[in-house]
């Protein structure tokens, strides 16, 4: 009879153990898949959660020329996808996904991306699934943001967060991926764009001036060279 | 790909995009009527009325045209009394008809009424030298915009 029990107490020991172990590493899988952003009120994208994809064979950025819907503060609002210049970083969040907070306060801080011809356009769902107000106190006001469920379903969004960087001059979509951290996002824009020359969108005439003035500079020109004053017959 | 707002509807050629803000009543009280811009560069979001902001980004080939709407009791008066230019014309523009003076802008502003509300429409090109290539563009915009 002692035997039973002793028998018993060990192998009941041994479960308990084999329980904890269980809990131990589920609770460490939820850590992990929460640290790649699949939280609960989101489905993990189909790309995986950490996974960057550069699409450069892309032709078009999805089906539209463009993205429109309304903005947070109620104003109509369309952003060209082609036929313009630079590129357009379509930032897909959520209120509710707790991977995209890191980037609403990412956006909200005036983090800098790695290029300066590229425009941050963040994108939710259209106000019928998401609170304007959230939104509002979440996305900062120097980025144009825009709700639309029909840009969801055109870019066949699979989850939050996801990215996609789109050449508007070229209308292709060079990149797209989901992405956990600033950082990973920094990495999808580096290896969509590699070494690519951009031309600054914001290239305004001051700028232009300036660049002028350095390449006369470089060329040997100062101001009042006669050679800028010659008349060749 | 169609903006509309606030009674205003714009049929945008692709390159194009815009914003339509709609009528609201400011914290003192104070009435604000709608305000459209409308570019073919991308438009930075923090702009004034007249464009303060997306001019300063402006360079060759980029056109801006913004719809400023005015209280109804402008409508019909002597300064909106003519109705919406069906176009506009190279001869239209000059660089003193800025709102904000920017070295190499062109601008022009006109007053009209429609549908019984009255709008100023101001269009800044961004190379006043070659204003002709972008007036073509310009006028195909205009002729997209509804207002009711």
């Amino acid at each position: 009879m002692t035997t039973l029990v002793v028998i018993e107490g060990i192998v009941i020991v041994l479960l308990l153990i084999l329980v904890a172990g269980l809990l131990r590493s589920h609770a460490d899988i939820l850590r992990r898949l929460e640290a790649l952003g699949a939280g609960e009120d989101t489905p993990i994208p189909h790309s995986s959660a950490a996974s960057i994809t550069s699409t450069p064979t892309r032709t078009e950025p999805a089906s539209l020329s463009s993205i429109s819907g309304p903005t947070p503060y109620g104003d109509a609002a369309s952003v060209a996808l082609t036929d313009s210049r630079g590129y357009v970083l379509l930032a897909f969040l959520s209120s509710g996904c707790s991977t995209c907070q890191t980037f609403w306060k990412s956006f909200r801080n005036g983090m800098d991306l790695p290029k300066a011809n590229i425009r941050p356009v963040l994108v939710t769902q259209g106000p019928e699934s998401e609170s304007p107000s959230e939104i509002r106190s979440r996305a900062p006001m120097d980025i144009t943001t825009i709700m639309s469920n029909d840009a969801w379903d055109a870019f066949r969004v699979p989850g939050t967060p996801y990215f996609q960087l789109v050449d508007v001059e070229r209308g292709l979509v060079v990149g797209e991926g989901s992405a956990g951290t600033w950082p990973r996002l920094m990495d999808l824009i580096d290896r969509s764009t590699g070494d690519e020359s951009f031309n600054p969108i914001r290239l305004g005439t001051k700028q232009r001036q300036e660049d002028s003035d350095e390449a006369l500079r470089d060329a040997g020109i100062a101001p009042g060279d006669p050679s800028m004053y010659r008349r060749d017959a | 790909m169609i903006v509309s707002g606030a009674g205003i509807t714009v049929d945008l050629p692709p390159g194009w995009e815009g914003s339509i803000r709609p009528p609201a009543t400011l914290p003192d009280g104070a009435q604000r009527h709608s305000v459209t811009h409308l570019a073919n560069f991308p438009l930075p979001p923090v702009r004034g009325e007249y464009g303060s902001g997306a001019v300063d980004i402006m360079t060759n080939g980029d056109a801006l045209i913004v719809l400023l709407e005015f209280g109804p009791e402008s409508a019909g008066t002597a300064l909106f009394a003519n109705s919406r230019p069906p176009f506009l014309r190279a001869s239209d523009f000059s660089r003193d008809m800025l709102q904000q003076r920017v070295e190499g802008h062109g601008g022009t502003q006109r007053f009209f009424t429609e549908g019984g509300r009255a709008f100023c429409l101001y269009v800044v090109v961004g190379d006043y030298i070659d204003r002709v290539d972008v007036l073509e563009s310009i006028n195909a915009v205009l002729s997209r915009v509804t207002i009711e």
